[in-house]
């Protein structure tokens, strides 16, 4: 399988935490909390559509709300195969940093 | 709570919209509530400035990845629609073929007519500040005529006069041909100029050599071209203070030269040019009266150029003018107007009167774009008329791609790129045609074209333009027609589309196309019949077999009998005249004054010298009295002839035996056409005398031998005139040129109808053969219960004959008023005669069912099984 990117893992993630609650503003929200970066729609509903197509999450369609213009929230959730994806990820991540001590130490 | 205004709460609409056009799906609208709620939530905490401002940021910057995935999109779906289109070109090579030549030929005509409207446009451009720089004209009171020449001392005195004013200059053509000389290479020479120092400050020719402030200063300086230089010396490079020797009219013997300067070769789109220029004192030295009799306000001989300071209103400078006349000439400047007219408009302003050289004229430009959108027009017409033809043939991809989720958009996109896609390839054929055809376009044209794909990139740019909007204008309504169409209707196969209104629809594009075609058949054939009316004309005198000789020969021009002698030696010189004019060349003005009855009166009359022989040679009839005759002593000093029309203008019903200005009136000539056909016949009075010298040798040979005449004058002239170059014309060949503008007019039209008509011709083998394959079922049947073969084909032609019959009862009075406007520049002109609306929609009718012939005949003896084998 291949590796996600770091801006997949991070979606990810967020909408894991988020559980039933996962659509836009939440997940802009917990991803500008995790990374102190403030993301921009287009490129956080580009990363989706990505997840999308891959299979690591489905969509699923709220009811339309006043507050938002009459639309209705987009709620994403992971698939299987995004939990699969996201525990490949931890676990080579944990295999990359093996063995490597704290690296404030070495510094000069 | 602080109060916000109301109109803050709201996104920025601007924003909002923008997202809404980036939203390709549905779905995509789902994130405009996520960028509203939040929006919301910011509103409520921060105020509505930092809102906007953090909406504002999130859609600017989402914008470079939504164009990217869009161009990305683009690209594979332009892809496919290419494939499509390339698919459907390969499986139907006719029908592409059709398209792609009617559109190549209608976008190479309209290449060239650009390319020739430009260049018009360039005339005289090219000098700096060329808006400041104005010709000075003459208007006569009463008469609606501008006259171009000027008294010599104009120049300097409005120089002198108007500080608005910083430059003046004469420019004067020299008379006739002259001889220049320059180590034993001699040449007859027509570009020979005269002109101020100003000159070159004003039109800023470049020079190769030499000092633009003084090269015209001293007298008989000149200035040469570059194209002289290599002229006159094979391996001399730098004539920079050589001497030339030039003879020229005026001379009574050769003059020497410095040449003082070394001119780029002027540019052709000039509207003079020139190979000479000489300093303009030189002619104190050349004419007889001295610089007393240049420097005077009596007459009139040079062109006036001036530069203005500044760009200011021309009329203010007018204004001040009819006082600068009265005191310069007096009261008798009361009946005329000075004006000023911008170099830049010369070239298209028409002919003045005393041009330099034959202008063009606006009309012109405006009849070839007429001509060159008119055959776009028809190109554009096929593609639509063949598309809609068609389209049942696409109605079930049509109906298969909607069924797939294929929106309008999507297929009016598609048929859009298709057209695209067939107006680009024509424009690259057309490139290539223009390369082709561009040599002979030109010299037609009398212009000298260049197309040079990278140094004419803004025209190219220009004509991918055009390319584009074709492929727009001729794509768009076969687009939206089949893109309309419904697509359960296509598959259950109750779409019709041989409809009455879309057969509507196709025959009145052919009536259009047709109607194009016939003005442009009507207007060939009346510019081909005034051409052959003028060609039939009698001018009232022979033109056939008569060489004429130019001379600057001194000896010759005061002595020519000995050489007329000689020359009639020969058998197959019939008559041989030595005189001042040709009687094509007859322009010398004077005023006449007589008395009748107590009353001096005044008229102004053409006049020329000739000898005994002229009338003889000429074979010019007399309507009253004798030709000059040797018996007649007093015919050489104190005898006149005049012209039927001068004889009318003095009002003299009996003028033989009176007395005009000391000199007996002898005879009265037939009138004749000394000038061309556009102008009424001149009173001319023809005096039997050489003062002035002549100009001409006429000689009249036997067509029975005409090479060796030739070779027997050239002997008898190098003989006594062995200074000089022996050049001779034939007469009928000067006249023909009098009407090149006419007939190089008859060329192009018979070239642009041609292809007009192909390209409507094109479009109609396409219908032809599409309607044959509708009607082959009908066809079938009918020929089942028993219709003849000529029934057949009169139902087939009876399609188009309709559509011919309506074009030319729409055509005819088009032509017809086209033809009568441009009849108006003849003074003598031949009838728009009936037969030539007849003769189009005929040429019209036959070329069609010729077009259609083949195709009908194939219909009409196939056989009925194969058609409805299937059914």
């Amino acid at each position: 399988m291949k590796e996600l990117t770091r801006a997949e893992e991070i979606l990810l993630t967020a909408i894991f935490r988020l559980k039933d609650n996962a659509y836009g503003v939440t997940i802009r929200r917990k991803v500008a909390e995790v990374t102190d970066k403030d993301i921009i729609y287009g490129t956080l509903y580009n990363t989706l559509d990505q997840l999308l197509r891959k299979g690591y999450v489905t969509k699923t369609r709220g009811k339309p709300m006043a507050e938002r213009g009459g639309r209705s929230k987009m709620f994403y959730n992971l698939t299987p195969a995004g939990i699969q994806a996201l525990h490949e990820s931890r676990e080579l991540q944990k295999r990359i940093w093996e063995d490597i001590p704290e690296l404030a130490k070495h510094k000069r | 709570m602080r109060v916000k205004n109301l109109r803050f709460t709201k996104p920025p609409r601007l924003a909002k919209w923008l997202l809404q056009r980036m939203a390709r799906y549905e779905e995509d609208f789902l994130w405009l509530g996520d960028l509203e709620e939040e929006y919301g939530e910011i509103l409520k905490a921060k105020g509505s400035r930092t809102a906007r401002a953090w909406y504002l940021r999130q859609v600017v910057k989402s914008l470079p990845g939504y164009l990217k995935t869009s161009v990305l999109w683009g690209f594979f779906i332009m892809k496919s629609y290419l494939t499509t289109a390339l698919r459907h070109i390969l499986r139907h090579k006719g029908h592409a073929f059709i398209n792609i030549a009617s559109l190549s030929m209608g976008i190479s005509c309209s290449i060239l007519i650009i390319l020739y409207i430009g260049y018009e446009f360039s005339y005289d451009k090219y000098h700096d500040d060329a808006s400041l720089i104005y010709r000075v004209v003459r208007e006569q009171q009463g008469e609606q005529i501008w006259v171009n020449s000027s008294e010599h001392p104009l120049a300097a005195s409005l120089k002198r006069d108007f500080s608005e004013i910083t430059h003046a200059t004469r420019v004067k053509k020299n008379d006739e041909v002259g001889v220049v000389e320059y180590n034993s290479n001699s040449f007859y020479e027509e570009g020979l100029y005269f002109a101020d120092q100003d000159f070159l400050d004003i039109f800023t020719f470049p020079l190769v050599l030499g000092d633009r402030h003084s090269a015209l200063k001293e007298p008989f300086s000149v200035l040469i071209t570059q194209e002289m230089v290599e002229k006159y010396s094979e391996n001399e490079k730098d004539l920079l203070g050589k001497t030339l020797q030039i003879k020229e009219w005026y001379g009574e013997k050769k003059f020497n030269y410095k040449i003082t300067g070394i001119l780029k070769n002027i540019p052709r789109n000039s509207h003079f040019t020139f190979d000479f220029l000489v300093s303009y004192n030189t002619l104190y030295s050349l004419k007889r009266g001295g610089k007393e009799s240049v420097e005077t306000w009596s007459y009139r001989e040079p062109k006036t150029y001036i530069k203005l300071e500044s760009k200011i209103n021309p009329k203010n400078l007018e204004d001040k003018f009819p006082a600068f006349l009265k005191k310069y000439i007096g009261e008798e400047a009361a009946d005329e107007r000075l004006l000023i007219q911008p170099l830049t408009d010369i070239h298209l302003g028409g002919n003045l009167q005393f041009e330099l050289e034959t202008n063009s004229n606006l009309k012109y430009i405006y009849l070839f774009s007429a001509i060159a959108f008119f055959i776009l027009l028809i190109a554009c017409l096929n593609y639509i008329n063949l598309s809609v033809a068609r389209s049942a043939k696409r109605s079930l991809e049509v109906g298969i791609r909607k069924v797939l989720g294929a929106k309008k958009v999507h297929l009016i996109r598609q048929f859009l790129s298709e057209s695209m896609l067939f107006s680009l390839v024509a424009l690259i054929i057309s490139f290539l045609l223009v390369g082709l055809v561009l040599p002979s376009f030109s010299s037609l044209a009398g212009r000298n074209l260049e197309f040079n794909l990278i140094k004419n990139l803004d025209m190219v740019v220009v004509f991918l333009g055009i390319a584009v909007l074709i492929g727009f204008l001729s794509g768009s309504y076969p687009a939206l027609y089949i893109s309309s169409f419904q697509p359960i209707q296509i598959i259950k196969g109750t779409l019709k589309i041989g409809s009455k209104n879309s057969a509507v629809f196709r025959n009145s594009l052919v009536v259009i196309q047709f109607i194009v075609s016939i003005i442009l058949i009507v207007c060939a054939l009346v510019i081909h019949s005034q051409l052959n009316f003028i060609r039939n004309t009698n001018l009232g005198f022979d033109k056939e077999h008569i060489i004429t000789v130019y001379t600057v020969d001194e000896n010759l021009k005061s002595n020519p009998e000995p050489l007329k002698k000689e020359l009639l030696s020969n058998p197959h010189i019939l008559a041989a005249s030595a005189s001042l004019d040709l009687p094509t060349t007859i322009r010398r003005t004077t005023t006449v004054e007589w008395d009748e009855q107590g009353q001096t009166k005044k008229t102004s009359v053409n006049f020329t010298f000739v000898d005994f022989d002229f009338f003889d040679v000429y074979d010019l009839a007399m309507v009253q009295g004798r030709k000059f005759s040797k018996d007649f002593s007093l015919d050489g000093k104190q005898s006149v002839i005049l012209n039927e029309t001068a004889a009318r203008n003095l009002g003299w019903s009996e003028p033989v035996g009176r007395q005009l200005q000391n000199r007996k009136v002898i005879g009265v000539a037939k009138d004749f056409h000394f000038k061309s056909l556009h102008s009424e016949i001149d009173p001319v009075v023809f005096l039997c005398e050489n003062s002035w010298g002549i100009d001409y040798f006429s000689i009249k040979i036997s067509s029975s031998d005409i090479t060796g005449a030739l070779e027997f004058i050239e002997e008898k002239w190098n003989k006594f005139s062995p200074e000089y170059p022996f050049q001779y014309a034939f007469l009928d060949e000067r006249i023909d040129r009098i009407y090149q503008a006419e007939q190089k007019l008859g060329q192009s039209f018979n070239i642009f109808t041609f292809i007009a008509l192909l390209i409507a011709c094109l479009g109609l083998i396409g219908l032809a053969s599409f309607m044959s394959e509708q009607k082959r079922k009908e066809i079938g049947i009918r020929k089942i219960l028993g219709a003849d073969f000529h029934s057949i084909m009169a139902l087939l032609a009876k399609e188009y004959m309709k559509c011919i019959v309506i074009a030319s009862v729409i055509a005819w009075p088009i032509g017809y008023f086209a033809m009568h406007k441009w009849l108006q520049n003849f003074a003598y002109r031949t009838k728009i005669g009936i037969e030539n609306f007849f003769l189009s929609g005929l040429l019209a009718l036959v070329i069609a069912l010729l077009t259609v012939g083949y195709q009908s005949i194939k219909d009409a003896s196939a056989n009925p099984v194969d058609s409805l084998r299937y059914e």
